[in-house]
């Protein structure tokens, strides 16, 4: 186990060092420059060449890419085009709001998804089962940007139980945390039920049936904890993707989060921002990709590592 | 005696000493005006600032030489009056007592040092290029400034209106300064969080009027429907401007809520590249201008809250030509101008950005001119990549709108036959010896009426020649809460006003 969680570990340098490199070039190649976005049209040749100098856009891309990759070693991912605000201060800034939301969505989702794909699953075919199923359904089919202006249609404008935007307190972060939470739990419990389903079918409940133990045991102890694996993947890639940042629901309830740093920089060619977010946001995918491959051997001894 | 006679004297000197001080430093209102902003300024140094919200914020940060009053002219700033030398010098005679909100003197020292930075490149402005006319700033003592031209310039003055920064703080700060700005307006910036909200304090020192509510709270909510929610929950007092017009009557129906709403200058056209082979045909363009529906445009995309344009200045700018007429909606003729032209069916292309409202705008426009047999293609891009092919002249059809246009001058940059970008703002790549030889002579004529009728000209032409469509002036609208008395919109949508707003 030590030796694979190493091995994943050096993993993370090459798949960083790709990430950086097509980063780099990709924001070098795609149209636009900041030079433009700065100064403006009305600017002198003459001055956007200045500009172009001080800001080390007129070296050559091989020093640039250089300078750049060993900034990211060295530890100095430079400075935003645009404020002079270093970038890893820029982004921790931002980083922990996504973070937080990011959990807080995948706590809710974990929290309805689990019981009702158990429950589904325990009662499959029933008028039960249709029931949760439908709920699951229509969760997934809801859009973010129609179902966060509803919840603040309702619980903020309406009852005035909740603020409607922005990050003041503990109570910003449920409405966000739900809107996001909602999509991926209804994903999240027809993967449980499926699961679930596989398991409950197999020979060794039937044994532990036969052997008299209660059906909760069985469910919770036996049948559920093999259906996990199936589960955590899901779950392992959602909050990858959830780190990545959620631009929409960032912008519906004006939460500081990386994704809206991301679009903004992308649009101001904010390059040594965006090249930094992107690291991180590649960096905190592998590492939970490699904590998920981690907890599999914990939920079923079978799987070597 | 003596000794009272002495106390008497400094009574009288500290009473002398106080009364302007006490004239002046009223206190605002205790309480929080709340208002919504579309988005967060990258900048609040004026000199850096292009975007409208942080050019607007800074007007509450900071005063230029002149200002613009509520009808758009010239007024004093922070030069209470000035004299004009000859064509090329001007002498500006400075406010005395006026501190920034940093808590350093306002000196001639600062005028010298806010100009000079721009044209040298201490800061990366772009206006260095129109402040280049600029060959001397000299203090020739700490309240009187002058200023020398390289050569006669009328629109110069209109230029003094950027915000003066105080040379200490921004020399100290560098570029930081456009996150901690210090400036003498009627307002003081307290808190900048990027993205979230902006909180500025009444200056009440401030040598005009001074806010009558102490905090302003500018909070960024980028979500339209968000905006909306926020207004009728009460969050914040007041929305300018981001109120989609659509929406806009279902909102009023709060009773919470009230309007204000008035003519506004910005303006929406649309560019064509004159070195297209098909587009280089007056007639084409005509043609074109004819098959736009503009009523049915703003009457269903703005929901009235629009006005047809036939300049880029607005009819409220000095230097309109009121005889311009419309091209008014005719497809008859627009088919006959293409049939003129030997083209039955036309195709183009026509780019725009990715923005919602623009991009419905296009099709909109593009399912108008398919009726008069011109097959539009829509290309939505991202504002990188379009920006630098309209820059480039890789376009056939564009829209996009000239925000806070008050200085004629403008057509220089927009017509003149030297400006093609990179060097100007000429995108259409428009070519007219006539229009070249109006805008030069209009720049050095000093004369107002002179000029007016030099525009004027210029104005005939281009509705003529068409280079570019001018479509629609948008209005400005004012949304906010019956709790607010004193609120009203210019025609620039300056928040200035917030100054003038008291809540119950």
């Amino acid at each position: 186990m030590k030796k694979y969680i190493f091995r994943r570990i050096l993993w993370v340098i090459p798949v960083l060092f790709a990430v950086a490199t097509i980063v780099f070039f990709l924001i070098h190649i795609i149209p636009g420059d900041p030079v433009d976005l700065m100064i403006g049209e009305r600017a002198l040749p003459a001055d956007r060449l200045q500009l172009a100098h001080e800001l080390k856009l007129d070296q050559p891309v091989a020093r640039q890419y250089a300078e750049y990759l060993t900034g990211i070693v060295t530890g100095d991912w430079g400075k935003s085009i645009f404020d002079d605000t270093p970038v890893l201060e820029l982004i921790k800034g931002r980083y922990g709001a996504t973070l937080l939301l990011a959990f807080a969505a995948m706590f809710i989702a974990v929290l309805i998804a689990i019981p009702l794909g158990i429950f589904a699953a325990v009662k499959r075919n029933s008028v039960w089962d249709s029931l949760a199923m439908l709920v699951a359904l229509i969760g997934i089919s809801i859009p973010n940007f129609w179902l966060g202006p509803v919840l603040i249609l309702i619980l903020s404008v309406h009852f005035s139980l909740l603020p409607i935007s922005g990050r003041d307190s503990w109570a910003s972060l449920i409405l966000p945390a739900i809107t996001l939470g909602t999509a991926l739990a209804a994903m999240l419990s027809r993967m449980t039920r499926a699961s679930m389903i596989g398991e409950l079918k197999a020979e060794y409940i039937t044994t532990a049936r036969a052997k008299g133990l209660p059906e909760r045991k069985i469910i919770l102890k036996h049948a559920f904890k093999n259906a996990l694996n199936p589960i955590v993947t899901i779950v392992g890639l959602q909050v990858g993707t959830l780190l990545a940042g959620t631009i929409i629901t960032e912008k519906i309830f004006s939460w500081p989060g990386i994704g809206m740093l991301l679009i903004d920089s992308i649009r101001r060619r904010d390059y040594p921002v965006v090249q930094g977010c992107v690291l991180i946001i590649s960096f905190a995918y592998v590492v939970i990709n490699t904590a998920v491959d981690c907890l599999y051997k914990s939920f079923d001894p079978r799987v070597k590592l | 005696m003596k000794i009272t006679s002495t106390v008497n004297l400094c009574l009288l000197a500290l009473a002398i000493t106080l009364v302007p001080a006490c004239k002046r430093a009223h206190v605002a209102q205790n309480g929080v005006l709340n208002v919504a902003v579309q988005s967060s300024p990258a900048t609040l140094d004026p000199r850096a600032a292009t975007d409208a919200e942080g050019d607007k914020i800074c007007q509450l940060i900071f005063d230029g030489l002149l200002a613009r009053d509520d009808d758009m002219e010239l007024a004093p700033g922070l030069a209470e009056n000035y004299e004009q030398i000859s064509d090329t010098s001007y002498r500006f005679f400075l406010r005395r007592g006026v501190v920034f909100h940093s808590g350093s003197p306002f000196t001639a020292k600062d005028v010298v040092y806010t100009y000079g930075s721009m044209v040298d490149g201490t800061v990366a402005s772009p206006f260095k290029e129109p402040f280049s006319v600029i060959k001397e700033v000299v203090a020739e003592d700490d309240f009187t400034v002058r200023i020398d031209l390289k050569g006669p310039s009328a629109s110069f003055l209109s230029m003094l209106t950027k915000g003066i920064v105080s040379s200490v703080d921004a020399k100290r700060l560098g570029s930081r300064f456009g996150r901690q700005p210090a400036g003498t307006g009627p307002y003081s910036l307290s808190k900048f969080e990027a993205d979230k909200l902006l909180e500025l304090k009444a200056n009440g020192n401030y040598f005009g009027k001074i806010p009558k509510i102490e905090t302003l709270r500018l909070y960024v909510v980028s979500d339209d429907n968000i905006r909306v929610l926020k207004l009728i929950k009460g969050d914040v007092d007041l929305v300018q401007n981001g109120i989609p017009a659509l929406v806009l009557p279902k909102v009023l129906e709060n009773k919470n809520l009230e309007m204000e709403e008035g003519d506004g200058i910005v303006v929406t056209y649309l560019g064509m590249n004159l070195t297209d082979k098909i587009l280089k045909d007056k007639r084409v363009r005509q043609a074109i201008a004819y098959a736009i529906d503009r009523d049915e445009i703003i009457s269903h995309r703005f929901g009235g809250q629009a006005t047809k344009a036939n300049s880029i200045l607005s009819p409220m700018n000095w230097a309109y030509d009121g005889d311009l007429a419309q091209h008014e909606y005719d497809p008859e003729r627009a088919k006959a101008l293409l049939n003129e032209a030997g083209l039955k069916r036309v195709a183009l292309s026509y780019k725009t950005s990715t923005i919602k409202e623009r991009v419905d705008l296009a099709r909109m426009i593009a399912h108008q001119l398919s009726k008069v047999g011109i097959s539009v293609k829509v290309l939505p891009y991202e504002w990188g990549t379009f920006y630098r092919d309209v820059k480039t002249g890789n376009f056939q059809l564009y829209s996009l709108s000239w925000v806070g246009v008050t200085e004629p001058d403008i057509f220089f940059d927009i017509c003149h036959s030297s400006r093609f970008p990179p060097n100007g703002l000429n995108r259409d790549r428009y070519k007219n010896e006539e229009v070249d030889k109006l805008v030069s002579r209009a720049r050095v004529t000093m004369d107002k009426d002179a000029r007016k009728d030099l525009y004027g000209a210029v104005q005939k032409i281009l509705f003529d020649e068409l280079p570019f469509i001018p479509l629609w002036y948008e209005k400005n609208v004012v949304v906010y809460r019956k709790s607010l008395d004193g609120v009203s919109v210019r025609p620039d949508a300056s928040y200035l006003t917030f100054v003038d707003i008291s809540k119950e």
